[in-house]
């Protein structure tokens, strides 16, 4: 199995918590494809900085709060 | 599944059969000349156009399908995993024509330098198209 990236995120919670924003609004807001933002949610991808500012931006929030470093995934 | 992902299954699945069909029947016609075939023009046109219209056929059904996906561009993670797919499947490639160089420096046997080529291209693509699928399933 592929090592996943140390990085958690909150995508999934905050675009549920934007009345319930869907997957493909979000793409679409961010520039990427549907496929894109689930590998995101699902932590099998770690978008580039430009889309990770792109997705706090569109929330609201700033970078740290929608993505984080695992610690204890490195261990 | 993303468009691109879908197009890897395609041609990946159609290289093996049209390819299968090509290597297959070189090394038929080989073992009946009791030599190594040389390169047959109407056996690689005929592959060559079986794989366009396959290639053309298969996506316009994905994209019947899919419409939007279809129309999108790559975006940063299509990107991501096709290039690095692109790049592993070049050493494939590299290790074949290696191979085949090694092969005729040794036998002499350029008609074997040609079926190695074209066998390292045909499984170089093969490797891209499985490793594209691989990515996407299981992050770049």
């Amino acid at each position: 199995m592929a090592k996943r990236p140390p990085i958690t995120n909150r995508v999934r919670e905050l675009r549920e918590a934007h009345d319930n924003m869907s997957q493909s609004a979000l793409a679409k807001e961010i520039g990427v494809t549907r496929q894109t933002v689930i590998a995101i949610e699902q932590g099998r991808y770690s978008p580039s900085l430009e889309s990770a500012f792109r997705i706090s931006r569109v929330f609201g929030v700033g970078l740290e709060d929608v993505f984080g470093w695992d610690d204890t995934a490195e261990k | 599944m993303t468009f691109h992902e879908k197009s890897a299954w395609a041609m990946g699945i159609l290289l093996i059969l049209i390819g299968g069909w090509y290597v297959n029947t070189v090394w038929d016609i080989s073992r009946e000349m009791e030599m190594t075939a040389p390169p047959l023009l109407a056996l690689a046109a005929v592959a060559t156009v079986a794989l366009i219209a396959g290639a053309v056929v298969s996506h316009i059904v994905i994209a019947l399908v899919d419409p939007e996906a279809a129309e999108g561009d790559q975006d940063e993670r299509d990107k991501q995993v096709l290039r690095r797919s692109g790049n592993i499947a070049g050493y494939f490639l590299g290790f074949g024509c290696f191979a085949g160089l090694w092969n005729y420096f040794w036998l002499q046997d350029g008609n074997m330098l040609f079926h190695i080529i074209v066998v390292s291209l045909i499984v170089s693509q093969i490797a891209e198209y499985a490793l594209t699928i691989i990515f996407y399933r299981r992050g770049a």
